[in-house]
């Protein structure tokens, strides 16, 4: 398992991905269903330093998600610590060095976790997400655009920091 | 193998985490829309977070939108000056027409009168030597005007007579200040005659009264007598400022013009005059 970083780093990209949150929110409420913030940072971070760290971040961001919308505490919170500790896991087994490959991985992870989250709500709720928000079905590939991008320009300032 | 080795394991940490969310659903399902500890704690700790962050967005877009609206203000306020302007220029222009029309209807109601026929005309130009001899006004012989036609101020106070030369639009009026003029007059109170003549310098004196007569009172109005055929009786003329028998057979009496020359914008011709004599 490779460390995050620091916990203050850990919390500032936590609360970096609340600001977004409450930003698009404000911005336009269909926002948050077309990009979900915590969703690119516990991919993010699951990609960067592996499953234990989705699944801790997953924890903590879905946690958060919940807190802020009217629905079961923990759902969000148990597909994103699936989704980014299956994601952590396989991301340190696959080769995924180019975007392309990045994008699609992260693509596949995003359907696996919204799928999670969505059955999830059926089951509790009894009604689909999918008839309510129209956005949500271009989340994946928001998501997997962010974190594709995201990881790319975090690996080039990290082997920048190398070089140096 | 103690509890810290086995959280420090992947696959015994995601079990428990998910177990825990499995715990924490399952608990929070039979709580309906009822919130956890933990749900108030993570919503306590965050929200003043959104409400800043909302705040600020707000602030940002009410600040964009003072600054587009000061764009929009600046282009206003240019298009309002340009429109003040034309709308000044209009406004002079109407209160212009407006205070012109006034004054002919004024002009036509003071000499109302007289039973005469009123020709309003404009002055349009003085005697370049001296302004207190004649002055230009914009009526000629195509609006029936001809020589030795009374002239009046708005006020029906007398100006002075048309004279030569009279083109098609426009005349010359000979003022009773200036020195060629000479209008029968007569006192009101004491019925004084006599000659008013100019003194080319803004005022006029009643000539051809004997210094031994002792007509005429200081402060006393005079008018047109009509002796002279000329002017109709009864049009005002100016009052008396003061009087004196020092030298010669004659008083030297000076009258003070009621007309005003610098306010002579707006003239009346009693052209009926013409057709009575």
């Amino acid at each position: 398992m490779r460390k995050i970083g620091s916990w203050p780093i850990t919390i500032a990209a936590l609360f970096l991905a609340f600001l977004t949150y409450s930003l698009l929110g404000a911005v336009d409420p269909a926002l948050v269903t077309l990009i979900n913030p915590f969703v690119v940072l516990v991919f993010s971070v699951a990609m960067l330093y592996g499953e234990t760290a989705g699944l801790l971040m997953g924890t903590a961001a879905g946690l958060l998600q919940d807190a802020f919308s009217y629905g079961v505490f923990g759902l969000a919170g148990l597909s994103f610590i699936m989704s980014g500790f299956l994601m952590g896991w396989f991301s340190q087994k696959l080769d995924l060095n180019s975007f392309s490959k990045r994008f699609l991985f992260v693509f596949i992870f995003s359907i696996l976790q919204l799928s999670i989250w969505v059955i999830l709500y059926a089951l509790i709720f009894k009604k689909s997400l999918l008839y309510t928000q129209p956005f949500i079905y271009l989340q994946p590939a928001t998501t997997s655009l962010l974190v594709s991008g995201l990881v790319w320009l975090f690996r080039k300032w990290q082997l920048k920091g190398d070089v140096g | 193998m103690s509890f810290l080795r086995l959280v420090k394991n992947k696959y015994f940490l995601a079990g428990i985490l998910f177990f825990f969310h499995l715990i924490l659903i399952s608990t929070q399902v039979p709580l309906g829309s009822k919130q956890t500890l933990l749900e108030k704690i993570g919503f306590q700790l965050f929200s003043p977070v959104q409400k800043t962050v909302v705040s600020g967005l707000n602030f940002i877009k009410s600040s964009y939108e003072e600054i587009t609206n000061l764009a929009f203000l600046r282009q206003e306020n240019q298009r309002l000056k340009k429109e003040v302007f034309f709308l000044t220029q209009e406004k002079q222009i109407l209160t212009q027409k407006l205070r012109l029309y006034r004054a002919e209807k004024e002009l036509t109601e003071n000499l109302a009168f007289l039973r005469l026929t009123v020709i309003p005309a404009r002055v349009i130009g003085f005697d370049t030597a001296n302004f207190y001899r004649t002055a230009i006004i914009n009526r000629g012989y195509e609006d029936q005007v001809v020589k030795n036609l009374p002239v009046c101020d708005k006020q029906g106070n007398l100006v002075g007579r048309t004279a030569e030369p009279v083109s098609a639009h426009e005349a010359k009026v000979v003022l009773i200040t200036s020195e060629e003029s000479g209008v029968a007059v007569a006192s009101v109170t004491d019925k004084m005659l006599g000659i008013l003549v100019g003194d080319g310098q803004g005022k006029c004196y009643i000539k051809y009264v004997i210094a031994s007569s002792n007509l005429g009172i200081q402060g006393d109005e005079i008018e047109t007598s009509g002796l002279d055929r000329v002017f109709p009786p009864g049009i005002k003329v100016g009052r008396i400022i003061s009087i004196s028998s020092e030298k010669g057979m004659f008083k030297k009496i000076l009258v003070q013009p009621y007309f005003n020359l610098r306010n002579l914008e707006l003239i009346a011709i009693l052209k009926e005059n013409l057709s009575e004599r």
